[in-house]
C-alpha cells in the first residue's frame, strides 16, 4: 500500500486532515456536489500523474488555468449555445422555407397546369370562332408558355425534394414527380403537336378546311355554271354531309360525303353535253375534294388522338397533382413538428451543454477552493487564532515540496514564524512561570508564617487568657468553693438548729399560748409563722443555690482543668455536661417553652485520651456559637414527638471505627452559606456584631482539634436545615508530646 | 506547453463539439461502378427486381391484353416472384390499345429508373408511342402481339417507327399483308381489292401492307377506308366497298364493327354476292375466335382469316393446361404462347446480362441487356426457335390462312382449316 499510496494517493499534497474532513464533509453533501468534488480530485490525480503538478504551480498559474479554464468553458458554453441556436435556426428557416416552397410550387405547378388546359380548351372551342391566328396568340401561346412553366416548376421541385430533407414519404413522390415532369412534357408536345394539326386543318391562310371550302366553291361554281340541278343537289348533299362531319367528326358522316362523291363522279361521267375537258377539270377538283377531306379525317384522328392524350395525361397527372399538394400540407406539418422537434433536442442539448458548464464551473470552482481560496481561509484562521494567542496554531501545508507557491510558502513562513513566536513565549513563560511560583513560594512561606504567627499568637492569646482565665475561675472557683463550702456545710446544720428552734418555738406557743404582748406583738410583726414557713424555704433556696454554686465551681474547675495541661483519659460526656452546665444560663430562657432544648444522644464510649480543657473549650465554642445562631436568628420550628415546636442543640457521640470518637453537635439554626462554610476555620472570621466575637473561637477549636488531638473538625450546615459541627478526635493519642 | 490540464479541457470541448456535430453526418454509400453507356440498373441486396407490363386490360381488345398479363404472372409466379435470388415486382399499367395509352403508359413506366424492362405492348398503336419513350429513357421492351410493320422492319429497313431496344416474338405484319396478298391473287385471282380499318395503328399499318403487296403482285387497291369502330350502321362503307366493285376486302379491324359488316353485307346485292361473285372477305388473326365466330354465325361462312398457324406441341399444350388451372379457364387467343416466349427471353436475357455485385446486389446494363437480346438466335420458345435480329423482330415468320366455313365447329374447327400456309 505505501509505495501504491504514495503513487496514486499522493495527488494531493500532505493534507491529511483538510482532505479527511472534506471526505468527511463529502459524504453528506449533495451528488452533485460529490460528483464534482470527485472530479476535482480526478483532474488534481490526473495532473499529477505526469509532469506537471497542480500544486507545483504558482497561485498566478493556477488562476490562470482555472480562469482559463472557466473563459474556454464559457466559451464552448457560448459557442456550444450559438452553434445549437444557429442549427436550430437554420434547420428552422429551411425548413419552413422548404415545405413552404415545395407547397407553393406543388400549387402554383397545379394552378398553371390547370391554366394551361383552359387555354388548351379555349384554343380549341375558341378558334373557328374567332380566329386561329387570334386564337393562337390568346390561348396557345399563353397554354404552351404555362405548361412550360409547369415543367420549370417538376424539374425544380423534384431537384428542390432531392435537395432537401423532407420525409420519406415526400421523397418517395420523387417517382411521381418525375411522371408529373414527363407528362408535363408530353403534355406540351402533345399541345404542340395538336396545334400544329389544328393549323394544318384550320390555318388561315393553308388550312385544310380553307382549302376543302375554296375547292368546294370552284366545284360549284363549275358545276352551277353548267346549270345541272341534279349535280348540284348531290354537290349540296355532299357539302351537308361534309358539315355533318366538321361537327360530329364521325367517320360515317366522312364515308356519306365520299359516297356521294363517288355519286357526283358518276354523275358528271354520265353527264352528256359537257366536254370531256370540263368533265375532267369537274373529277379533278372533286378528287382534290375527296383527298383533302381525307386527309382532313386523318389530321381529326391525329387531333383526336391528342385530346385522347390530353384526357389520359390529366388521368395521369391530377392524382398525382393532388398527392403532391396533400403531401406537401402534410410535409408542412411534419416541417412544424420537426421543428417542435429541433426546438426540443436544442433546449435539451444546451441543458446538458449547461449541466455540464456548471459542472466544470463548480470543478474548477473546487480547485480554487481546494488550492487556494481554502488555504487562504485557513491560514487566516491560523493569523486570527495566534492573534488571539493561540500559539500551538499551524496551518496546514498543502504543499511540501520542493516549490511550492506563494501560499504554501505563506503557509511555511507562518509556521516558522508561530514557532519562533511559541519557542519566545514559551521561554518568557517559563521565566514567568518561574518567577510565578518563586513568589508563590514566598507567597505561602510568608503566608503560613503569617498564618503560623497569627495562630501562635492566636494560641498564646488564647492559651494565655485561657490560662489566665483557666486560673482565675480556678482561682475565683476555688475562693468560692471554700465559702460555699462553708456555706452548704452549714446549710444542714441549719436546718437542723432552724428545726430545733421551730420546734422550739412551737413548743413555746404551744406551751405558752400567750406570750408577751410585745413578744406577741413582735412575733405579730414579723409574722412569725411565715418566717418559720419562709426560713424553711430560705434554707431550701440556699441549699439549692450552694449546691448550683457548689456545682458551677465544680464545673469551672472541670473546665478550666488548668492544671491538667497533659493528655489524660477523661469522659467527653463529662466535659460536655459540664459546658452545658456553664451556658446553662443562656440555654434557659424566661418562657421555660421557648428555652433551647438541649438533646444529648451520648453513645457508649470510652475515654478519650485528650487534653480535656482544651476540648472543653472547643465544645464552649461550639455550643455558643450554636446557641448564638438560635439567638440571634428566628426560632427554627422543630417538630417534636409530641408535636411542639422549639429549638434544639442535639449532641451525639458515638464510637467511630472503633478508633475514633466522633461528636456531633447540631442546631436547628439557620445554617451557614457556603461563603460563610469556606471561611469559617479561619482566624478572626465572624459573623456576629462588632464587639461581639472575636474570629478566634472555630479557628482555635480548629487547631486544637486538628492539630493538637490529630483529629478532624468540619462543618456540615445548609441554608435553613441548621449546622452540625462533627469533632471526630481518636481515641488514644500515639504522640502524646505535643 | 505540458499541461495535461488544458488537455482534459480540450477533450471535453472535443467531445462536446464531437457530441454537437454528430447530427451533421451524413452517410455516404458508394454506389459500384457502372460503364453502360445506356446506364445500369443497380439493384441492392434483396432488392427487387422492377419489371413493367404494358398491356390492354380495358376496351376491346383487353381480352388479349388481360391474358398476356396472365401469363406473364403465371411465369413469374411459377418463380414464386423471385429470379436471380431478388423479388420480382410486376407493374402492369393498361396501354387502352392506343398511341395516346401507349405512351402514357410508358411515361409512366419510365419514370422509374429501377424498371428494367417492358412486356408489351399489347397493341401496335400504344406501341408506336411507347416504343420511343422506351428507347429514350434506354428499356428494352419485348411484345407478344405487336405485328405492325414498321415497329421493326420493312422490306429489310428498319420501320418508321422502329426505335432501339424495341423487340416482338410475334411474327411482323409485314409477312401477313404480303401472305394475304399472295393468298387473295394467287389463290383466289383476286384482281381488286379493299382495304377497311379502323383507323388503328395496328390496322392502318396492315391493310397498308396488305396494299403495297397486292399492288405489287399486279393487284388493284380500289378502295382504303376507316371504318366508324362504334358505328352501328357499317352501310356507308359496305357502299363505298361496292361502289368501288372489290372483289376481296381485307379488313384487319376489330370484331364488333367486322361482325357487324359481315352481317349488314346482305344489305348490298353486290357485295353478297346476288348479282355476281360474292365479295370475299379477310380478317386478321385477332379475330380467330370462339366468341367471334359465334357472334358472325352464318353470315361468317366463308371468312378469311390470317394468322400464325396452330401450335401444335406439348409445351403450348401444357402452358395452356396450366393457365386453365390458374385461372379457370383455357387462354381464348393465341399470343399466350407469345407472351409466354417474351417473358422467358426476357429472363433470360437479365441472367445472361446482370452482374451480381459483392454486396448481393446486381447490375444491369442497360445496352448490356439491349445487346443481349440482339444476339439472341436459338431461343427455343413455345412458338418457335427464336432469333431476333437486328430490328428486333424475334418472331418465327410462320403464317397460315383459315376459312370460317362451318361455326359450329367454333374456334378449334376454324383453326384446324387451314386454306393456306407461308412459310419463309
Amino acid at each position: 500500500m505505501g509505495n501504491w499510496r504514495k503513487k496514486h494517493l499522493n495527488f494531493w499534497p500532505k493534507v491529511d486532515t483538510p482532505v479527511d474532513l472534506n471526505a468527511m464533509k463529502l459524504r453528506k453533501q449533495p451528488i452533485w456536489k460529490s460528483t464534482s468534488s470527485l472530479m476535482t480530485q480526478w483532474v488534481l490525480k490526473g495532473a499529477n500523474k505526469g509532469a506537471f503538478k497542480w500544486e507545483n504551480l504558482n497561485i498566478t498559474a493556477k488562476f490562470n488555468v482555472a480562469f482559463g479554464g472557466l473563459l474556454a468553458l464559457l466559451l464552448l458554453v457560448s459557442g456550444t449555445s450559438y452553434l445549437f441556436l444557429s442549427i436550430v435556426y437554420r434547420q428552422t428557416e429551411v425548413a419552413i422555407f422548404t415545405s413552404t416552397e415545395i407547397q407553393r410550387r406543388i400549387l402554383e405547378m397545379d394552378t398553371k397546369l390547370q391554366t394551361a388546359r383552359v387555354h388548351e380548351r379555349d384554343f380549341f372551342l375558341r378558334y373557328p370562332v374567332v380566329g386561329f391566328t387570334e386564337a393562337q396568340q390568346n390561348y396557345a401561346s399563353k397554354a404552351v408558355s404555362h405548361i412550360a412553366e409547369v415543367i420549370k416548376l417538376s424539374k425544380e421541385l423534384e431537384q428542390l425534394i432531392q435537395s432537401s430533407n423532407v420525409s420519406d414519404t415526400l421523397q418517395k413522390q420523387n417517382l411521381d414527380l418525375a411522371r408529373y415532369f414527363l407528362f408535363s412534357e408530353r403534355y406540351k408536345n402533345t399541345f404542340l403537336d395538336a396545334v400544329e394539326i389544328a393549323t394544318q386543318l384550320a390555318g388561315e391562310d393553308d388550312g385544310l378546311w380553307g382549302h376543302l371550302d375554296a375547292i368546294a366553291n370552284q366545284l360549284s361554281q363549275r358545276l352551277s355554271a353548267n346549270s345541272n340541278v341534279e349535280l348540284m343537289t348531290l354537290y349540296h348533299k355532299m357539302r351537308t354531309f361534309e358539315k355533318d362531319y366538321q361537327i360530329t367528326h364521325e367517320v360515317t358522316s366522312l364515308q356519306l360525303t365520299l359516297n356521294v362523291a363517288f355519286d357526283l363522279h358518276q354523275g358528271i361521267d354520265n353527264k352528256t353535253g359537257w366536254s370531256l375537258e370540263t368533265k375532267n377539270e369537274i373529277h379533278s377538283l372533286l378528287s382534290k375534294y375527296e383527298n383533302i377531306f381525307r386527309d382532313i379525317e386523318d389530321l381529326d384522328q391525329e387531333i383526336q388522338q391528342r385530346f385522347r392524350d390530353f384526357e389520359l395525361q390529366a388521368k395521369q397527372v391530377d392524382p398525382v397533382s393532388a398527392e403532391l399538394i396533400r403531401l406537401s400540407r402534410e410535409e408542412v406539418e411534419r416541417t412544424q413538428l420537426q421543428i417542435l422537434q429541433t426546438k426540443r433536442w436544442a433546449n435539451t442539448s444546451l441543458g446538458t451543454t449547461v449541466i455540464i458548464g456548471l459542472l466544470l464551473a463548480s470543478i474548477i470552482a473546487r480547485i480554487l477552493n481546494i488550492s487556494i481560496t481554502r488555504r487562504v481561509i485557513t491560514l487566516n484562521q491560523a493569523v486570527e487564532e495566534l492573534e488571539g494567542g493561540n500559539l500551538d496554531i499551524r496551518t496546514k501545508i498543502v504543499n511540501r515540496s520542493q516549490h511550492p507557491d506563494e501560499l504554501g510558502r505563506l503557509s511555511q513562513s507562518f509556521n516558522k514564524m508561530a514557532d519562533q513566536l511559541q519557542a519566545n513565549f514559551r521561554a518568557i513563560e517559563a521565566t514567568n512561570d518561574q518567577l510565578e511560583y518563586r513568589v508563590h513560594e514566598r507567597t505561602v512561606e510568608l503566608s503560613d508564617a503569617l498564618k503560623k504567627l497569627q495562630s501562635t499568637q492566636t494560641q498564646l492569646v488564647q492559651t494565655e487568657k485561657m490560662s489566665s482565665l483557666g486560673q482565675m475561675v480556678a482561682g475565683v472557683a476555688h475562693e468560692i468553693n471554700n465559702p460555699v463550702s462553708f456555706i452548704h456545710g452549714n446549710i444542714s446544720p441549719a436546718y437542723e438548729y432552724i428545726g430545733e428552734l421551730t420546734e422550739l418555738l412551737n413548743l413555746y406557743q404551744i406551751y405558752y399560748p400567750n406570750p408577751n404582748p410585745i413578744i406577741q406583738e413582735y412575733i405579730e410583726e414579723i409574722d412569725l409563722e411565715f418566717v418559720q414557713q419562709d426560713l424553711l424555704q430560705l434554707l431550701d433556696s440556699m441549699k439549692e443555690g450552694s449546691n448550683r454554686i457548689r456545682e458551677i465551681v465544680k464545673s469551672l474547675r472541670v473546665f478550666s482543668r488548668v492544671d491538667e495541661a497533659e493528655f489524660k483519659n477523661v469522659d467527653l460526656h463529662t466535659g460536655l455536661d459540664s459546658t452545658l452546665m456553664l451556658l446553662r444560663n443562656r440555654l434557659k430562657h424566661a418562657n421555660k417553652d421557648l428555652g433551647i432544648e438541649v438533646v444529648k444522644q451520648y453513645g457508649d464510649i470510652p475515654l478519650i485520651n485528650c487534653y480535656p480543657g482544651q476540648l472543653n473549650q472547643v465544645f464552649m465554642n461550639i455550643i455558643s456559637n450554636a446557641i448564638d445562631a438560635l439567638e440571634t436568628c428566628n426560632p427554627q420550628l422543630f417538630v417534636t414527638h409530641n408535636g411542639a415546636k422549639n429549638d434544639q442543640i442535639k449532641i451525639y457521640t458515638q464510637v467511630f471505627e472503633s478508633d475514633w470518637v466522633l461528636i456531633k453537635i447540631s442546631d436547628n439554626g439557620p445554617g451557614l452559606s457556603d461563603d460563610v462554610k469556606e471561611k469559617l476555620f479561619d482566624p478572626f472570621f465572624t459573623t456576629k456584631p462588632v464587639g461581639k466575637g472575636t474570629g478566634l473561637g472555630l479557628s482555635v477549636s480548629y487547631q486544637i482539634i486538628v492539630e493538637r488531638h490529630r483529629g478532624k473538625l468540619w462543618c456540615d450546615s445548609y441554608v435553613g436545615e441548621g449546622t452540625t459541627f462533627n469533632i471526630q478526635i481518636p481515641i488514644t493519642q500515639m504522640d502524646k508530646t505535643r | 506547453m505540458t499541461l495535461k490540464i488544458r488537455a482534459y479541457f480540450f477533450h471535453i470541448l472535443a467531445a462536446l463539439m464531437g457530441i454537437a456535430l454528430s447530427g451533421c453526418q451524413a452517410t455516404v454509400e458508394t454506389l459500384p461502378e457502372c460503364t453502360d453507356p445506356l446506364g445500369c440498373v443497380t439493384i441492392a441486396p434483396a432488392g427487387p427486381i422492377k419489371l413493367a407490363a404494358l398491356q390492354t386490360l380495358t376496351g376491346d381488345s383487353a381480352f388479349s391484353g388481360v391474358e398476356q398479363s396472365a401469363i406473364i404472372e403465371l411465369q413469374l409466379k411459377k418463380r414464386d416472384y423471385k429470379f436471380l435470388d431478388h423479388p420480382v415486382e410486376l407493374q402492369t399499367v393498361d396501354e387502352l390499345c392506343t398511341p395516346e395509352g401507349g405512351a402514357n403508359a410508358a411515361l409512366k413506366v419510365i419514370a422509374d429508373p429501377q424498371i428494367v424492362a417492358i412486356l408489351g405492348t399489347t397493341c401496335s398503336g400504344a406501341a408506336k408511342t411507347a416504343s420511343p419513350i422506351m428507347s429514350e429513357a434506354g428499356l428494352v421492351m419485348i411484345s407478344s402481339s405487336n405485328t405492325a410493320p414498321s415497329l421493326t422492319s420493312l422490306d429489310g429497313a428498319a420501320g418508321q417507327d422502329w426505335h432501339p431496344g424495341y423487340f416482338r416474338v410475334i411474327y411482323n405484319d409485314a409477312i401477313a399483308g404480303q401472305t394475304a396478298a399472295q393468298f387473295a391473287i394467287d389463290e383466289l385471282g383476286i384482281q381488286k381489292a379493299a382495304t377497311l380499318e379502323d383507323g388503328s395503328f395496328y390496322a392502318q399499318q396492315l391493310a397498308l401492307s396488305f396494299s403495297q403487296a397486292f399492288e405489287k403482285l399486279g393487284g388493284e387497291h380500289v378502295l382504303n377506308t376507316s371504318i366508324a369502330v362504334g358505328g352501328e350502321d357499317m352501310s356507308p362503307f359496305l357502299e363505298a366497298i361496292e361502289n368501288s366493285e372489290a372483289e376481296f376486302v381485307f379488313m384487319p379491324i376489330l370484331a364488333e364493327p367486322a361482325a357487324r359488316i359481315l352481317q349488314q353485307v346482305k344489305n348490298f346485292p353486290k357485295i353478297s354476292g346476288v348479282y355476281g361473285e360474292k365479295t370475299l372477305f379477310f380478317v386478321s388473326e385477332t379475330l380467330i375466335s370462339q366468341s367471334f365466330i359465334q357472334d358472325v354465325g352464318e353470315d361468317g361462312i366463308g371468312l378469311y382469316f390470317a394468322g400464325p398457324p396452330p401450335l401444335d406441341n406439348a409445351s403450348n399444350d401444357k402452358l395452356s393446361m396450366a393457365y386453365e388451372i390458374e385461372y379457370g379457364e383455357p387462354p381464348s387467343t393465341i399470343f399466350y404462347s407469345f407472351a409466354n416466349d417474351a417473358t422467358l427471353l426476357l429472363l433470360r436475357a437479365i441472367a445472361k446480362t446482370a452482374v451480381p455485385t459483392e454486396d448481393g446486389g446486381l447490375i444491369i446494363g442497360r445496352q448490356a441487356l439491349r445487346d443481349t437480346l440482339y444476339q439472341t438466335d436459338d431461343f427455343n420458345g413455345i412458338t418457335g426457335q427464336l432469333k431476333c435480329d437486328e430490328f428486333g423482330d424475334c418472331g418465327v415468320p410462320n403464317f397460315s390462312i383459315v376459312q370460317l366455313t362451318t361455326p359450329d365447329t367454333g374456334v378449334e374447327g376454324l383453326k384446324q382449316n387451314v386454306v393456306y400456309t407461308y412459310t419463309p
